[in-house]
């Protein structure tokens, strides 16, 4: 019977593995939804604050932005939003993978990252990057305050001349089982994407038959109170930080769907662990009643013919 | 009727107020603004103050507590706010906290560590909302 024993222990090792699997599948699930329903609230905000500033400077082609213009500083920022914690699946490889590949080749000294989640932070400061802030245990907080904090300080930063881009790395949220790690570069705004992507905006709405009055106004002029510099000053600041909240806000929701997915599966993986181990443990269960009879069958008979 | 206008209020965390209104009254930078429809098409900044939307002849006070801006198309009026709150939104307990802060620090201004400017924005912020919740 020792190895019977030795089986039933294992299976009961693995079920509360199982336990521990699920409750946090369960937990990532609530999550996820959460994630979700913010990230659909942020939109509308995002596609407003874009389309005014593209209406800006359809109309006012000449209008030029220290945000928008490339200044002397060869460094590269990169934002990267990762986890705190592990047990997500590859979600994080991917991310960090991109984010490495981002400054692959560039010297040290011409890389400034800021970590937002340790995975990142850990990452980078391993390999003697230069960390210029990090973000950690963002996991459960609303985000806005520190996505504007961090729009603020990047902005001075490029203004100042001290980085020469700023480039926001994540994973955008496709679906619970997919996430696409993305590199957008967020300074110096580049005009023409902008307008690019409020005509792409424009389309889809079309395409789903939410027709408001986008179209016709194309030719209206507009006025600005007061000059339309003015106003794209105060915009263009929003626009920085309306995007870190974005990608924050589907970072998120990618880490809680690579978490679900990935506890789902250990979740199963345990499931058939046990089965086979149930098999195990009955066979040789069946094996050591057998070794009895054929000793209890063996000793009678010896005794009988003897 | 053909006289109402759809007034959009946004804030990056959600959207405020979506709904067809009879005018709008802003405050922006370079003064009080009443909005109706068809309205020539315009934008502007928005100070912290309080949005007044006329609807069936009643006016419905919106606190715009952080600023933002006002987009005006022919048909459709957005607001983007760093945050606004309708009125039974306001915790006004947290509000007149706020104010009180915000006017302690400001009498202490001129000493170290104390930022004359944020100190009166969140005064104004403060007012905006317990105004707005008060009406």
């Amino acid at each position: 019977m020792r190895g019977t024993r030795e089986i039933k222990r294992r299976i009961r090792s693995v079920q509360s593995t199982q336990k521990i699997t699920r409750a946090m599948e369960m937990v990532a699930a609530a999550k996820l939804r959460r994630a979700e329903e913010k990230a659909q609230a942020a939109r509308p905000y995002a596609q407003s604050i874009k389309s005014s500033i593209a209406r800006i400077l359809q109309e006012s082609k000449d209008i030029k932005h220290p945000l928008m213009e490339k200044n002397d500083s060869p460094v590269k920022c990169i934002v990267v939003f990762s986890s705190d914690r592990g047990l997500c699946g590859s979600y994080n490889t991917n991310v960090i993978r991109k984010a490495a590949q981002e400054v692959e080749n560039m010297p040290l000294d011409q890389v400034a990252v800021v970590a937002v989640g340790r995975k990142a932070r850990e990452y980078f400061r391993r390999r003697d990057y230069n960390i210029i802030g990090e973000y950690l245990d963002m996991e459960d907080r609303p985000g806005l305050p520190e996505a504007q904090e961090i729009g603020a300080y990047l902005s001075r930063l490029y203004l100042d001349g001290s980085i020469g881009e700023v480039w926001v790395l994540y994973s955008e949220f496709v679906n619970v089982m997919v996430n696409r790690p993305r590199a957008v570069q967020l300074l110096p705004m580049d005009g023409e994407k902008i307008q690019r992507d409020v005509e792409e905006m424009a389309e889809a709405e079309e395409e789903m038959e939410e027709k408001d009055e986008r179209v016709q106004e194309q030719e209206i002029l507009y006025r600005f109170e007061p000059e339309p510099e003015f106003v794209l000053d105060a915009l263009l600041p929003r626009l920085v930080y309306s995007q870190f909240y974005t990608a924050l806000l589907e970072a998120k929701a990618s880490e809680f769907g690579s978490r679900m997915t990935a506890m789902k599966t250990a979740t199963e993986n345990a499931k058939e662990m046990i089965w086979k181990l149930t098999l195990a443990y009955n066979k040789a269960r069946q094996a050591a009643i057998t070794q009895e009879i054929l000793e209890i069958v063996n000793t009678s008979e010896a005794l009988s013919s003897g | 009727m053909g006289t109402a206008v759809r007034l959009k209020i946004v804030t990056p965390e959600r959207v405020v107020y979506d709904d067809s209104v009879d005018m709008v009254v802003a405050r922006g930078v370079e003064g009080e603004l009443g909005i109706l429809y068809d309205h020539m098409p315009m934008v502007t900044p928005l100070q912290v103050s309080i949005l007044k939307i006329k609807k069936n002849n009643v006016f419905y006070p919106v606190a715009i507590s952080g600023g933002g801006f006002l987009e005006v198309q022919p048909q459709l009026i957005t607001v983007l706010a760093d945050t606004a709150e309708l009125p039974d939104e306001i915790d006004l307990e947290r509000a007149y906290a706020a104010k009180k802060r915000a006017e302690e620090r400001l009498a202490r201004k001129g000493e170290e560590g104390i930022d004359e400017k944020r100190a009166s924005i969140a005064l104004q912020r403060a007012l905006t909302r317990i105004r707005a919740a008060e009406k």
